[in-house]
Formats: structure tokens, C-alpha cells, sequence
């Protein structure tokens, strides 16, 4: 048969029993073989029939993958000897342009000159083993970095939240101030047309009326730091529920009851909702457990 | 000559072939064949074994004839084990040589 066909049948015949990349390191091989031998003369054919039946190829190849020793394979030692390997390669220098290096002196001699140009597949998959050693480590060296992001992620929006209070309830505060002066200045005006033959009485009387307003303020006041600071519970916590679980189907009607009133970047501002009501307890624990499951 | 023999035989030779100098795998397969009467397709697998177990490093290099080349280079460990090879070989077939002749150990 001719080279593409053998090709192919040798791939059909690997095919699921060995992971891909190694299949393909094998087809690459076997295509350099006939690349070879045709430089050589020879025929597609004549070299496909000195290879022998591909499935027979295929199956020697396998018995040999299951005779590997599983020490050998899969051993510290063994990956340790790879990583010297790559080490060394890589610390080596370029080869001349002549090709082979002089014949090597025998083994119990010195070490022969060694040559290497460019990264061999199975160098790859080794470059790829240290880009994975690499990555680890980064990620071991931004952890600290992260754990001082967080918290200061975390203080950023607890300050940001304390200065929309304070502004808040300083405005409040301005308010009923502004308030209660221009009722106080009307009261005694009134009181100054009316009973200056009163004066004590009135100023009696307006300082009560004044202590009953303030009064009566501090409480609007205070109910609206309340609604304020629920206003801004709420806030944070659409933002933690976005933070655990961002894609959670969460009840449509809410959605669509807040969609006028979303914050930036989407999500579910709970802002649209009456005041005093707030999301089932049901639906968190349906979201938490949706979370588990994505995790696990 | 007889498979068991053959197999064990194909992996000394292919180490000791490389040992000499750098080869690629057609070169290997052919030195090979040339010399016993194995099939061409029994070698790259055993070549293939021994270059994952760690005996051989391969690298590519750029060929006039056609696409790059893959060649074998035998590692530290590879020299090491064919040097223990040897030495069985060498210690095996002497005892098996003077059995075979008759003569007394």
C-alpha cells in the first residue's frame, strides 16, 4: 500500500489506545521513515511491506508501551532523570554545520561532544512539564499578593459604604436643620407679632414647640438612616450574592422587577424592591446549593 | 533466530549503534536489518521504548532530502545500561559457549 494509507491505518489501528499526542509523535515518525527511504530509491510500497501489516505494527507498539517497567514510567527517579536530561540539552551548545559529530571514543573514555540544534517533540512535551512547574509557582508567589488584595478590595467598599452613609445622613442631618430653622424663624416671627405682651409665654411656648420638633426629627431622621442603611445592605449583599453565584437563575420576576433599577455591570440591584421585603431565604439556600454543585 | 533472543538481542544492538554516534531512525532500523533477518517494523517500537524509558533524547534536525529529522542521542543512563548488558552478554554467552562445546565449567 502506499505511504497515506499505511499512515492511516496504522493511526485507525492506535487510535483510543494511546493518548493523541503520542499517536501523532508515532505517525510523525513513521512518515519520516518513508520520507527516508524513498530518498533512498525506494517505493512506497516496497517500504510499507519491509514495515510489515499496520495493525501488527500497531500492536507491537502497544505491548512494547505495556512492557515499560511501571517504576520506570511513572517513578520519581525516572522523572528526575528526565529533568536532568532536559536540563543538559538545554545547557548544551549549537552543532557545527558538518554534521555528526568525530566518532566517539569508547564508552569508558570521556564524554563524546554532543550536538543539539532544535527542540526535539519530545523535548516539547518536557518544555510543557516546566511551563507547568512555572505556572505552579507563580501561583504560589501571587498568593501572598492576593491575600493583601482581598482585604484591601474588602476595606475599599467598606469605605466606600461608610462614605455614602455619612453622606447620607449628614444631608439628612442638613435637611431637618434647614427644616426645623425656617419653622423656628416663622414660629417667632409669629410669636414676636403676636405676643409681645406674652414674650416669656411664647418663648416658652416656641421653645417647646422647637424641643417637640426636633424631636420629631431626630425620629424622621433616624428612620431615614435606617431605611439608608437597609437601602445599602441590600446593595451589598446583591453584590455578594452576584460574587457567589453569578450565574444562578434567580426568581425571573425579581429580575425583571429590578431591571429598571440594575447597578452597573447587571445583576440582580435589589433596589426595585418594596420596602421591608426581602428575597426568600428559600431562594439562597437554592443558589448555595447550585454552587456546590458547580464546585464539586 | 529465536524471538526471545531477538528481542533482548535488537535492544542492545540498537544502544550500542547510537552509543557510536547519533543516528536517526530510519539509519537505526536499516544498520539493523541489514545485519539479521528481523522486520524493519519491529525496531521503532523497541527504539520508541527505550527513548521514553530515558536511555535515548531525541532532537530535530533540519535535512536537504525532505522534512526534519528526528535524531537519537544516548543519554547517561542509556550508556550506563548498555554497559550492564554488555556485560551479561559477554558473561552469558561465554558460559553459554563452553556448554555448548562440551567442555567443563
Amino acid at each position: 500500500m502506499n505511504r497515506a494509507e499505511y499512515i492511516s491505518q496504522l493511526e485507525f489501528s492506535l487510535k483510543g489506545k494511546l493518548p493523541p499526542r503520542e499517536i501523532n509523535e508515532i505517525l510523525r515518525d513513521y512518515s519520516e521513515y518513508f520520507e527516508a527511504g524513498k530518498s533512498e530509491g525506494k517505493t512506497e510500497e516496497e517500504i510499507s511491506v519491509n514495515l510489515g501489516i499496520p495493525s501488527m505494527v500497531a500492536e507491537q507498539i502497544l505491548s512494547e508501551n505495556e512492557e515499560e517497567a511501571p517504576q520506570e514510567r511513572h517513578g520519581l527517579r525516572y522523572y528526575w532523570n528526565r529533568l536532568i536530561e532536559k536540563i543538559k540539552s538545554f545547557l548544551e551548545k549549537p552543532m557545527e554545520p558538518d554534521g555528526y559529530a568525530a566518532p566517539q571514543p569508547a564508552p569508558e573514555g570521556e564524554e563524546p561532544p554532543k550536538k543539539v540544534e532544535k527542540a526535539s517533540a519530545q523535548r516539547a512535551s518536557d518544555i510543557s512539564i516546566i511551563k507547568t512547574l512555572l505556572i505552579i509557582l507563580l501561583c504560589l508567589l501571587a498568593l501572598p499578593v492576593c491575600a493583601l488584595l482581598i482585604p484591601a478590595g474588602l476595606a475599599l467598599i467598606a469605605g466606600l459604604v461608610a462614605a455614602v452613609l455619612g453622606i447620607g445622613v449628614a444631608l439628612v442631618m442638613v435637611f431637618g436643620a434647614l427644616v426645623f430653622g425656617a419653622v423656628a424663624a416663622a414660629f417667632m416671627l409669629a410669636s414676636l407679632a403676636v405676643g409681645t405682651v406674652s414674650l416669656p409665654g411664647s418663648f416658652v411656648a416656641l421653645g417647646v414647640f422647637g424641643i417637640l420638633l426636633c424631636l420629631a426629627g431626630a425620629v424622621l431622621s433616624i428612620c431615614l438612616i435606617i431605611y439608608l442603611i437597609r437601602w445599602i445592605v441590600r446593595l451589598v449583599r446583591s453584590c455578594f450574592g452576584r460574587q457567589r453565584n453569578p450565574n444562578s437563575a434567580r426568581n425571573p420576576a425579581y429580575q425583571a422587577r429590578n431591571s429598571a433599577a440594575r447597578k452597573e455591570g447587571g445583576g440582580y440591584g435589589y433596589g426595585g424592591l418594596p420596602y421591608g421585603e426581602e428575597p426568600s431565604v428559600q431562594g439562597d439556600e437554592e443558589d448555595y446549593e447550585e454552587e456546590e454543585q458547580a464546585d464539586a | 533466530m529465536n524471538t526471545q533472543f531477538r528481542k533482548g538481542v535488537i535492544e542492545m544492538c540498537i544502544l550500542a549503534l547510537i552509543d557510536r554516534r547519533d543516528m536517526y531512525g530510519y539509519e537505526i532500523v536499516q544498520s539493523i536489518a541489514r545485519y539479521t533477518e528481523i522486520g524493519e517494523g519491529t525496531v521503532y517500537p523497541i527504539l520508541r521504548r527505550l527513548t521514553s524509558e530515558n536511555y535515548f533524547r531525541t532532537y530535530l534536525r533540519e535535512s536537504s532530502s525532505g522534512p526534519a529529522r528526528k535524531y537519537y542521542a544516548i543519554t547517561d543512563q542509556g550508556r550506563e545500561f548498555l554497559q550492564a548488558l554488555k556485560k551479561d552478554w559477554f558473561e552469558f554467552s561465554e558460559i553459554v559457549g563452553i556448554l555448548l562445546r562440551g567442555e567443563d565449567l
